[in-house]
């Protein structure tokens, strides 16, 4: 496990690197002005917006790893973020109770879905689509269509613990996935999961907790993408509930990016993270290209296709026939 | 005239399962293929069949080079094949599963009539009173094996290959089968047989070859050898027999041990449709055999007592506490251990490496929360040397190892997390006579540390070799019980066949 | 173990270049040019609300050619490929950072990017909005219509043609400002009419086929409908949309003018349309940007751009008018 896994994360992070260095290249701009791509300002503006994705991207890369999947991480930082913009500029909360209680709503949706997938054993696609509408329908019934200005009583100069606005995103992302990533592989969960996502008969019948496992494993992706949604709310003032709308395909594409098989028993959360950052670097790069921004989709699905490509074929290379 | 390898050479990764194999069958002959697992005969036999491409070498039939990259050429070349897994549509009905994927048109729409026809002629060949519009789920193991040997013969095929192919069935059946095999060579087909089974090998074949490490050790005459001599060809040692003194004793040892601790009881144990009121009891230190042919039910009981499935009724003790177990967690817990029948399945995880695979079992006993990766890397290290199993190392994962390499995998885990009472379900199914042995070996010496050993199997050999008591399960029920000394393979195999239950 | 991570690198070298070789063929760029060879040009953003609304389509070809005649002006057109607010700050933020020099937006949510747009305003580059405005930032102008205003004349056509009674339906789409100021113009002037009522008021989420869906349900629904009054032209943009719509019984009355919009008015599927100035937010807006580059403020920060009101009678006329913007 842990050397298969050393070699994935290492190709991901080369991918991220000839991606910076190709359009630190192709953005060169003329003697005399500054470089539009390769400037701190911009690195932090990535990392603000793939945050948002990374946080909930690691949640998605533990359920494919554990050999489920899961619809509805779009729709749960919508409902986190909105029942914080709720209860914050509506009902007058502090902002601390406010994200507690965001967290918590997205937190049950997560319940929800591991009662279906673990009791009902429904297959984890349709469970997680079904939660995908539920969550997005209470979102909207909550605002009823209108959106929560969070910015105007939070204030201009609002820093979170301290620290400038921005920076909060990338952080809580990089914490969430150390944490992940020691649990994964420091802890017998980690190896649990594993387990169960590379042969669940077979943790099965090695007395593993299956049903344990697989329900913590959907409320973690759904803490994950709650607390995606209320730093969202937080550091973009807004709480709506149509956002994050489609996030779900990116955060599992990041997931896959960074080494997750959809079969189960493969994956790597800090490569998750490192997907994630790719497709920001596409998304941030793209719009300085005449005419670029209309092949962002396309990009990111040759990407998705090529990974897994590649992927399998170093799968079989590596194993006996 | 003759079916002839030349230089066959095969490397997966690191392993080299095939070193420069030559050798000449002769066309219209019964060939043997020997070996041990990880030999090399698996893979030669997918090259034959198309499923893998040699590095090097060629192979030629009658003098004329053949190179198929996919098993639909093979076929095409003239090559059948009967697998030991069954190849079976459990959807389709006899006529469709002979001719799925090679199904006959007329017009482009399927000739129903015309595959019904060749279909009733193919049975009436083999003697096997079937109708072709039985759907194959229905069938005996045994009968969809010999639907396989229809399917391969359903095209004409000038070389049939079989794999292992008696290890769902009974004698009877075997022999039948060798008849039709026997009738098949009298007619021109060329018969290569791989087999474990030496009986029946020397029984069918001519010749037989033996392979060692992916080596041609030698082919031998059939009339000019004796099975011991094959034996020792392929492990390339002697095998001491264990003496019939030695057993008793051990037997002796076993009832002292079992008056005091009470060990693995079960009483009227029932689950509908597999099994009904069985009660059994394995003592500390004893090593009870189960025997059955396939579909007795001895691998669903072995699962029920280990939790997996929930009995209808009945109860089961562990030194004296009756438990219920929600799952098989909880029979871990209870320090129950079930090595189960497919390993691939069901008991490894190839996305792990061997380190994890050997420690997965003991980690869910004991209840610790990090992982010691130190330790755990010690440990494994440890365990590879005792069981002798031959690997790269603990971080490579269990698809690189060889069959009864893999098997001892299994084992070790489980033997590792120190289990009261250990289930094994055909320990050496697909494992090579040498891992075959040194399993045995380790089964015999946890019992004497105390174990309680309940072994089912089908090879008859294997439980007579092991057990102090031999069960004899037939359609779900117990037929009988026979205590060491009267175990014979007559007796027990008298007891699996007939109707009668006696004590 | 070498083997196979430099088989890893390789492998990851080749995606990248897959992935930035079949854009860069996409782009029509066959080999890397890196800025251009010529003296440097005025970058300039302009920025739709999304890249699926055929609208805006016009203001991109109003915006190229602004930039060919003035011949220094280089125009970016990027917007997220559906209307997605937190998608569109993105990609104005990553201006901000890449030191582009102008940018002209039509928001999706002024008020979201008020803060942002400021931020760009104190970092020097000059912003200006079109369609959609963000009223409360610095934004030095605005083009665009008086949206409220342009609703009100949408609810005195329809009372004019429907002689001040009947239901009318009307269809709008909840995620902008600028169409939620025309449906309060609408509305406004609708109040005035006591004999005119409001069934329903839909929301069509810019998804022009749903506009086709409900106008089909909308019609079986309420089949005495006098009139549908549309705030933004999803109804126009397909031939099939009005297909459930019998004009003799039921009037439309429709903002947008695109094509096939003057055909359905000259079949008499449409009886009154609000042209906006399609071209001009485009090339307006670069001759803003480019003027302010160069030291010249416009004289006022709102500019109206107006609406043409189309009829049967004057739809020749606007055609003719069309043309020649297009360059035909």
């Amino acid at each position: 496990m842990k050397q298969l896994r050393g070699m994935r994360e290492l190709s991901t992070v080369a991918i991220l690197i000839a991606e910076v260095l190709f359009f630190a290249w192709y953005l060169w701009p003329e003697s005399g002005r500054a470089h539009p791509f390769l400037n701190a300002e911009n690195a932090v503006l990535i990392l603000k917006y793939s945050s948002i994705y990374g946080i909930a991207a690691v949640g998605a890369a533990v359920i494919i790893i554990c050999g489920g999947i899961d619809l509805s991480p779009g729709a749960v930082i919508a409902l986190a973020g909105v029942v914080t913009g709720h209860l914050f500029v509506v009902d007058h909360w502090g902002l601390a109770p406010s994200a507690a209680a965001g967290i918590f709503a997205g937190v049950a949706a997560g319940l929800v879905t591991s009662v279906l997938v673990v009791v009902v054993k429904l297959p984890p696609f349709i469970a997680t689509l079904g939660v995908m509408g539920i969550t997005r329908g209470l979102a909207f019934i909550i605002t009823e269509g209108q959106y929560y200005d969070v910015s105007s009583r939070l204030g201009a100069g609002f820093r979170p613990l301290g620290l400038p606005a921005d920076w909060l995103a990338p952080i809580v992302m990089f914490a969430m996935a150390i944490v992940f990533q020691l649990l994964m592989t420091k802890f017998q969960w980690g190896r649990a999961v594993f387990s169960i996502g590379g042969n669940e008969t077979a943790a099965l019948f090695s007395g593993i907790a299956i049903g344990r496992v697989k329900s913590s494993v959907y409320v973690a992706g759904a803490a994950l993408a709650s607390i995606a949604g209320v730093v969202l709310v937080v550091v973009q003032g807004q709480g709506k509930a149509d956002l994050a709308t489609g996030y779900e395909l990116d955060i599992i594409a990041s997931a896959v990016v960074g080494g997750a098989s959809l079969a189960g028993g493969r994956g790597s959360v800090m490569g998750a993270v490192l997907g994630t950052l790719i497709f920001g670097v596409l998304r941030n790069a793209l719009p300085q290209i005449p005419g670029a921004t209309f092949y962002d989709r396309l990009i990111v699905g040759l990407v998705v296709i090529a990974i897994v490509v590649a992927d399998q074929l170093l799968l079989k290379r590596g194993s006996k026939s | 005239m003759s079916l002839q390898f030349s230089g066959i050479h095969k490397s997966f990764g690191a392993i080299h399962a095939v070193r420069g194999v030559s050798l000449e069958i002769a066309a219209g002959s019964a060939h043997a293929l020997v070996g041990e697992n990880g030999a090399g005969k698996s893979t030669l036999l997918k090259i034959l069949a198309g499923l893998v491409t040699p590095d090097a070498g060629e192979i030629r039939w009658h003098g004329r080079p053949l190179d198929h990259r996919s098993p639909r050429q093979a076929i095409e070349h003239g090559i059948g094949m009967v697998y030991q897994e069954m190849l079976c549509f459990p959807n389709l009905t006899v006529a469709g599963n002979i001719f799925a994927g090679r199904e006959m048109c007329r017009y482009g729409a399927l000739d129903e009539a015309a595959m019904r026809a060749r279909t009733a002629a193919l049975l009436d060949r083999l003697s096997l009173r079937i109708d072709p519009d039985t759907p194959a789920e229905y069938l005996s193991a045994a009968h969809r094996q010999l639907l396989q040997v229809a399917r391969a013969l359903a095209f004409e095929c000038q070389i049939l290959v079989l794999d292992e192919p008696t290890t769902a069935l009974t004698d009877s059946e075997a022999e039948h089968l060798f008849e039709v095999l026997r009738e098949l060579q009298r007619g021109g087909t060329t018969i290569v047989y791989v087999s474990h089974r030496l009986p029946e090998v020397f029984r069918l074949c001519g010749r037989i070859t033996v392979l060692r490490d992916g080596e041609l050790v030698g082919t031998f005459e059939r009339h000019a050898v004796a099975p011991a001599d094959i034996v020792r060809a392929m492990v390339g040692r002697d095998l001491p027999a264990r003496s019939a003194e030695a057993r008793d004793a051990h037997a002796i040892t076993a009832l002292r041990a079992k008056a005091d601790h009470p060990g693995l009881s079960i009483t009227n144990l029932s689950r509908a449709p597999h099994f009904g009121n069985i009660s059994l009891n394995v003592g500390h230190g004893e090593i009870v055999g189960l025997f059955g042919l396939v579909g007795s039910g001895r691998s669903e009981l072995l699962e029920t007592i280990f939790g997996v499935h929930r009995p209808d009724s009945g109860g089961i003790d562990i030194d004296g506490t009756t438990v219920r177990f929600g799952a098989a967690r909880d029979a871990v817990r209870a320090g129950l251990a079930l090595v189960p029948e497919e390993r691939h399945r069901q008991g490894l995880f190839f996305n792990l490496t061997l380190r994890h695979n050997l420690v997965v079992a003991r980690s869910a006993v004991t209840r610790e929360v990090l992982i010691h990766e130190r330790d755990e890397i010690a440990g494994a290290t440890r365990l590879l040397e005792e069981w002798r199993i031959k690997a790269p190392g603990v971080a490579a994962t269990p698809d690189n190892l060889s069959g009864g390499n893999q098997q001892k995998v299994v084992l070790a885990k489980w033997l590792a997390a120190h289990p009261r009472v250990l289930l094994l379900d055909e320990p050496t199914k697909g494992v090579d006579v040498g891992a075959k042995f040194e399993i045995h070996e380790m089964i015999r010496r946890q019992a004497d540390q105390g174990l309680a050993v309940l072994v089912v199997s089908s090879d008859l050999p294997e439980i007579l070799a092991l057990s102090h008591r031999v069960l004899v399960m037939k359609e779900g029920r117990l037929q009988g019980e026979l205590p060491g000394p009267a175990a014979t393979e007559e007796a027990v195999m008298h007891l699996a066949t007939h109707d009668e239950v006696n004590a | 173990m070498i083997r196979r991570s430099s088989a890893f690198l390789l492998l990851s070298i080749f995606t990248v270049a897959c992935g930035s070789g079949g854009f860069g063929v996409a782009c029509g760029t066959a080999g890397p040019a890196p800025g251009p060879a010529t003296p440097a040009k005025l970058r300039f953003a302009i920025i739709p609300k999304a890249l699926d609304i055929p609208v805006f389509n016009y203001a991109k070809l109003g915006a190229e050619r602004a930039a060919a005649e003035f011949g220094d002006v280089e125009v970016l057109w990027s917007a997220p490929v559906s209307a997605d607010q937190l998608k569109q700050k993105e990609i104005l933020e990553s201006y901000i950072t890449q030191r582009i020099d102008g940018i002209a937006i039509s928001a999706l949510n002024g008020d979201f990017l008020t803060e942002t747009i400021n931020r760009a305003i104190d970092a020097g580059i000059p912003v200006t909005t079109w369609d959609s405005d963000a009223p409360k930032s610095k934004r030095i102008a605005f083009y665009g219509v008086d949206d409220l205003a342009s609703g009100r004349i949408l609810g005195e056509q329809a009372i004019t043609l429907l002689n001040g009674t009947g239901k009318v339906a009307v269809i709008s789409s909840f995620g902008a400002t600028n169409l939620q100021n025309r449906l309060n113009g609408v509305k406004a002037a609708l109040a005035r009419a006591p004999g005119i009522q409001i069934v329903e008021i839909y929301d069509i989420q810019e998804d022009a086929i749903r506009c086709a869906e409900i106008i089909a349900t909308g019609t079986r629904r309420y089949p005495d409908l006098a009139a549908w009054i549309s705030v933004g032209g999803w109804p126009v943009f397909t031939r099939n949309a009005l297909a459930a719509v019998d004009p003799s019984k039921t009037k439309v009355i429709s903002f947008d003018t695109i094509s096939p919009a003057l055909d359905l008015l000259r079949e008499g599927k449409v009886q009154v349309l609000l042209g906006q100035k399609y071209f001009g937010w485009g090339s307006e807006s670069v001759r803003l940007l480019r003027d302010i580059t160069k030291g010249q403020r416009p004289a006022s920060a709102i500019i109206d751009s107006g609406v043409d009101v189309v009829t049967r009678e004057t739809v020749d006329a606007y055609e003719q008018q069309w043309k020649k913007m297009a360059g035909q």
